[in-house]
């Protein structure tokens, strides 16, 4: 009892499943052990080991929550199941019982807080908040060591390389607008890495809702995916009072990535417990629009000589409606060359989150690009910006005949939206 | 036992050591599959390549340290628990298709290789593997052959059994074996079937592809009755039309995936059929008449073609979600599979309802119209021991129903060690004797998968055997008198010097022509051209010729390999004079070793055949074509095996 106790506010009370509201250890019971979740995992495809397996990592937590798994002794390999997962969620699209196996990864790792990154990292990540410009030069400096080989890189810091000089914070600095009509909270990728993204996104915003505002905050997806619970809990709290101070509270929230749109979309699950804070989630939730929401609704056909591939991997897996949104604007636009790719093999690490297994790594990496040259397209829609990066990376070195663009980037075939609303 | 360090240090030393794990966390990972059962292995070998697979097992047998195949444990009857521990070897990286051969419709595929994966790259060559379990996407072509699973399509296309051509194979003392379907001597390639890992390991498969259907048409069949859904059914196989797959559901389980799938099921129905027709443009024409006028005749109240793909892939949604409309209501679904001949199927499906309802368990009733095989759902939650005892038991109650309706305990899903307890009720001592002897012959040591499939003290909880008639018993006599003698049939072209002769011709009665089940049953004397114009009276047919000699000599001369197929039930008397009967009047069966195609092709080495089951026909068929006849020298298995078999009568 007393070890549930320390855990009740760095863990989640309940889940909400697609089975109804239930505890965790009712959820992770669910899980009969069919196997049929296998089929689908981009790592498990690589590697065809149990471990790391959604069936292995829901047996895990189940066996951590009976006590017949001895969490600090067997820190090290549980750390490596609850880390090797992309939590791409295409096992529950796939398992009988929907059994939520990235809500039970995630779990995992909140009871092995503090076992994934260096306590120094997330003390560089709550710089974001405080002081963008440092955190920025800070993630230059350690590019430079990179580079200079005296730090240790992750699987994605490689890739910031080409991507960060150029195009470091601020490039794009909108003016704070009086009354405005829709909020824009562009993500950490975004925000950082790609501010031209952004700005296509602030542009299209622009153009059916003015004037709009840019919200630079931290939304808590990095604490939320490394088991952090509380300080995301606080973040998302921060970007709720936000929302509701701004404007009349009901501004629409405009979101260009997947990961983020599915993250924000459980922010009621953060405060189970927490009936206020609950409500006013609810709320938010309500005003959330994806950059999809933003294209008119009559579409004329674009023309491309090329195939286009749709890519719709994202971390914490892509909302199904979302999908058939993008996939229904991109099949008016090009037709017979709009090509939707199979999930497992166009699944890539999540950007910046990093997967710990290098062989898995490397296989997804290959897989992706394997699929890109296979049906030899010559520019990739994605619908998250950190996809779009580790995507842009991987292209620029197997196959840069290819390029990416992010789903905003289609109003250019659209019309001329951005043109008008730049004028 | 415990593997030591000094052992896993021998152990990293042949494999590497990122092969070898041994941490608590890996160990809990590996002691599961589909099923309830649990156990803890002492380590976990992650194969690389098929080589590491003998030298290993070598080592394994040298250091009397016991082994459980793994894949995908994907199966339901807790297979691959390590129940005696020892190593789990992990075939899941051993996953590679080696080669694919359309114009000899082959392909050479590694055990890990993932049957759907198999399926993708066939698609596209226009060509499938038609084994097709529920599980395909996961399954793998090793553990098919292992559980000798089948699917849907099993009507019309057969069990994987009847897909491998050729498989190489390692013995528990890590001796390479490679055996092929149809080389002279017993079907060694149907001992694996069904063996569920306690023989060995296979390394290597040679499967069957076939070219992918021209056409297909798909139908949903509503009938107000179960009764009349599976008489449809049996009037259909009677009037030639096989079709591709026949599923059904009762009024229970319909009503809860449509529910849950909305696939556009009639609800007010008592039952649904789902059928699908395969080949060419004028045989569905012709075939989709026959199927129309047989479901009037059993007062269909619906009868909906599918008109489009996506009507087709609606239907079949609905059927395909089943397993995940029952998955959400509990924790855990236990599965059965137990097959009766077809004609039995609506009074075994009428009692196995009443169990259900009698026990207070949730539950649905899908199955395989076709060929008498059916899944009771069974719903439970595992944290509950007293709820899991009371699903077990219920489950060995539908089991046994099954055995007493003249069926199996398992059509599909194998034996393992939750129903292994049942085997008591299916097989006599001496069938059970002779299995055990052929693992112990296999597998001396029993360090592979142990503990699975035979029941302990068998010989105390297996009924007797039955009562043998009079000739049975002479030819008993006989044969223990004069064995090792040859045995023959009618046209027997054995060239012997021995002047002591058994023969079988006093063994010539036509038991039954069910033309309900479209099966024969035989004595191995009867004469094959006595059998045809026997079948030509009843209206039937079967793929032997009338020619001389007998039905045992067609079977155990080599002389047809594809009549094995053909081949549902054996009775025999062994070298030792005990009397084994294997398999009965329906068409799949996963309950143990595969006896039936152990003494096909035998020549009468191991023993006198007395009688068989074979399918037959409503319509004229190709007629097998016989081959040479080869009389083979024993190869050292199969002389051990004549000798594990004849000494037996000292121990037992």
């Amino acid at each position: 009892m007393a070890k549930s106790a320390a855990h009740s506010n760095k863990t989640l009370r309940s889940l909400c499943t697609a089975l109804g509201k239930r505890s965790v250890y009712n959820s992770v019971a669910h899980c009969n052990r069919c196997g049929l979740c296998a089929a689908v995992c981009p790592v498990y495809a690589k590697i065809r080991q149990e471990s790391f397996s959604p069936r292995g990592r829901n047996q895990a937590l189940r066996l951590v929550l009976e006590g017949k798994l001895n969490l600090r002794k067997n820190k090290a390999q549980l750390k490596q199941i609850a880390y090797s997962c992309t939590l791409c969620g295409q096992c529950s699209q796939v398992c009988p019982g929907q059994i939520p196996t990235v809500q039970h990864v995630l779990e995992l790792r909140r009871r092995l807080s503090g076992a994934a990154l260096p306590s120094s990292l997330f003390k560089l990540m709550r710089l974001r908040e405080t002081s963008p410009r440092l955190f920025a030069e800070i993630v230059r400096g350690g590019l430079a060591l990179h580079r200079a080989k005296l730090l240790p890189g992750f699987s994605w810091l490689k890739f910031l390389k080409e991507r960060l000089p150029r195009t470091h914070y601020p490039a794009f600095n909108p003016p704070a607008q009086q009354r405005p009509t829709l909020i824009y909270l562009p993500s950490f990728e975004a925000q950082f890495l790609r501010p031209d993204i952004a700005q296509q996104v602030y542009t299209l915003a622009a153009h059916k809702y003015h004037p709009a505002v840019w919200l630079n905050t931290p939304s808590g997806l990095f604490e939320y995916v490394y088991g952090d619970l509380p300080r995301a809990r606080k973040l998302v709290r921060c970007l709720l009072t936000r929302h509701a101070r701004t404007g009349n509270g009901k501004l629409p929230l405009l979101i260009d990535s997947t990961e983020l749109y599915e993250f924000l979309q459980q922010a009621p699950a953060l405060f189970d417990g927490f009936d206020t804070w609950q409500r006013k989630a609810e709320h938010f939730v309500s005003c959330l629009r994806f950059v999809t929401d933003l294209f008119p609704k009559k579409l004329s056909a674009a023309s491309t000589p090329s195939p286009v591939l749709f890519m719709s991997t994202s971390l914490l897996g892509a909302p199904a409606p979302l999908v058939a949104q993008t996939q229904e604007i991109l099949h008016t636009l090009f037709k017979k060359n709009f090509v939707q790719c199979e999930y497992t093999s166009a699944c890539l690490p999540p950007f910046g989150y990093g997967l710990g297994n290098t062989q898995a790594v490397q296989g997804l990496h290959l897989s992706a690009v394997g699929t890109v040259a296979r049906h030899q397209t010559r520019t990739v829609v994605v619908c998250s910006v950190g996809t779009a990066l580790e995507m842009e990376a991987l292209l620029h070195r197997f196959y840069p005949s290819a390029q990416v663009r992010h789903v905003a980037h289609l109003t250019d075939n659209v019309c001329n939206l951005t043109t008008k609303a730049t004028s | 036992m415990k593997l030591t360090s000094k052992l896993k240090r021998q152990l990293c030393q042949l494999l590497g050591a990122s092969c070898v794990q041994t941490d608590e966390t890996s160990l809990a990972l590996y002691g599961y599959d589909c099923s309830v059962s649990r156990a803890r292995p002492d380590g976990v070998v992650h194969l690389q390549n098929t080589q590491q697979i003998a030298p290993l097992l070598k080592w394994l047998y040298a250091h009397k340290i016991p082994f459980v195949a793994h894949a995908s444990a994907t199966n339901h009857a807790g297979s691959c628990v390590p129940l005696q521990g020892g190593l789990i070897l992990n075939l899941g990286a051993l996953n590679h298709i080696l080669e694919i051969n359309t114009r000899e419709g082959y392909a050479l595929v590694e055990p890990g290789v993932v049957v759907g994966d198999l399926q993708a790259r066939l698609a596209p060559l226009g060509f499938f593997y038609a084994p097709d379990p529920a599980s395909e996407s996961v399954c793998t072509v090793g553990g098919n052959l292992a559980q000798n699973a089948s699917g849907a399509r099993c009507m019309k296309y057969g069990a994987t059994l009847d897909h491998v051509i050729a498989v190489h194979f390692v013995l528990p003392d890590g001796s390479p074996v490679s055996w092929t379907h149809g080389q002279p001597g017993p079907d060694m390639i149907g001992l694996l079937a069904g063996s569920e890992g306690t023989l060995g390991i296979i390394t290597q498969l040679k499967v069957k592809i076939l070219p992918l259907a021209t056409h297909l048409e798909t139908f949903l069949v509503a009938f107000p009755s179960l009764q009349q859904s599976i008489q449809a059914v049996s009037d259909l196989t009677a009037q030639g039309v096989i079709p591709r797959c026949v599923e059904a559901m009762d009024q229970l389980t319909l009503q809860s995936v449509e529910e849950f799938s909305h696939a556009g099921y009639p609800v007010d129905v008592g039952a649904l059929l789902l059928v699908e027709l395969d080949g060419s443009a004028s045989t569905i024409k012709k075939e989709k008449k026959v199927l129309e006028q047989i479901c009037h005749q059993n007062q269909a109240q619906y009868f909906i073609p599918a008109v489009s793909q996506a009507q087709r892939a609606k239907l079949w949604s609905g059927r395909k979600s089943a397993f995940a409309a029952m998955a959400r209501l509990a924790p855990n679904v236990m599965v059965g599979d137990g097959t009766v001949p077809r004609s039995a199927l609506p009074d075994t499906l009428q009692q196995v309802q009443k169990i259900l309802q009698e026990s207070h368990l949730r539950a649905g009733l899908l199955f395989h119209a076709g060929d008498g095989n059916f899944h009771p759902h069974i719903l439970f939650d595992q944290r509950n021991s007293l709820e899991t005892q009371h699903a077990h038991r219920v489950m060995n109650e539908i089991l046994k129903l099954c055995v007493q309706a003249g069926g199996t305990l398992s059509g599909e899903h194998g034996i393992g060690v939750e129903k292994r307890a049942v085997m008591a009720k299916q097989y006599d001592v001496s069938t059970l004797r002779a299995m055990s002897r052929l693992k112990q012959l296999l597998d001396p040591l029993s360090l592979a998968n142990p503990l699975k499939i035979i029941p302990h003290n068998y010989a105390e909880k297996a009924a007797a055997g039955p009562v043998l008639s009079n000739e049975i018993k002479t030819l008993q006599t006989q044969l223990l008198q004069m064995y090792p003698c040859p045995i023959v049939g009618l046209n027997s072209q054995l060239k012997t010097k021995e002047k002591k002769i058994l023969s079988s011709h006093s063994l010539d009665q036509i038991i039954e022509i069910d033309t309900a089940n479209y099966t024969a049953t035989v004595q191995a004397g009867v004469s094959l051209t006595v059998l045809a114009q026997a079948l030509k009276k009843a209206g039937a047919y079967s793929v032997l010729p009338a020619a001389k000699g007998s039905v045992g000599g067609a079977f155990c001369s080599g002389c047809f390999p594809d009549f094995y197929a053909h081949v549902t039930g054996i009775e025999a008397l062994l070298p030792n004079g005990s009397f084994i009967r294997y398999g009965g009047k329906f068409t799949k069966n996963s309950a143990g070793y595969h006896l039936t195609r152990l003494l096909a092709g035998s020549q009468g080495t191991l023993g006198l055949v007395t009688q068989l089951t074979f399918r037959i026909f409503a319509h004229p068929v190709d007629v097998l074509k016989p081959q040479p006849f080869t009389q083979v020298a024993p190869s050292s298995l199969w002389k051990q095996l004549v000798e594990e078999w004849r000494t037996e009568v000292a121990h037992g």
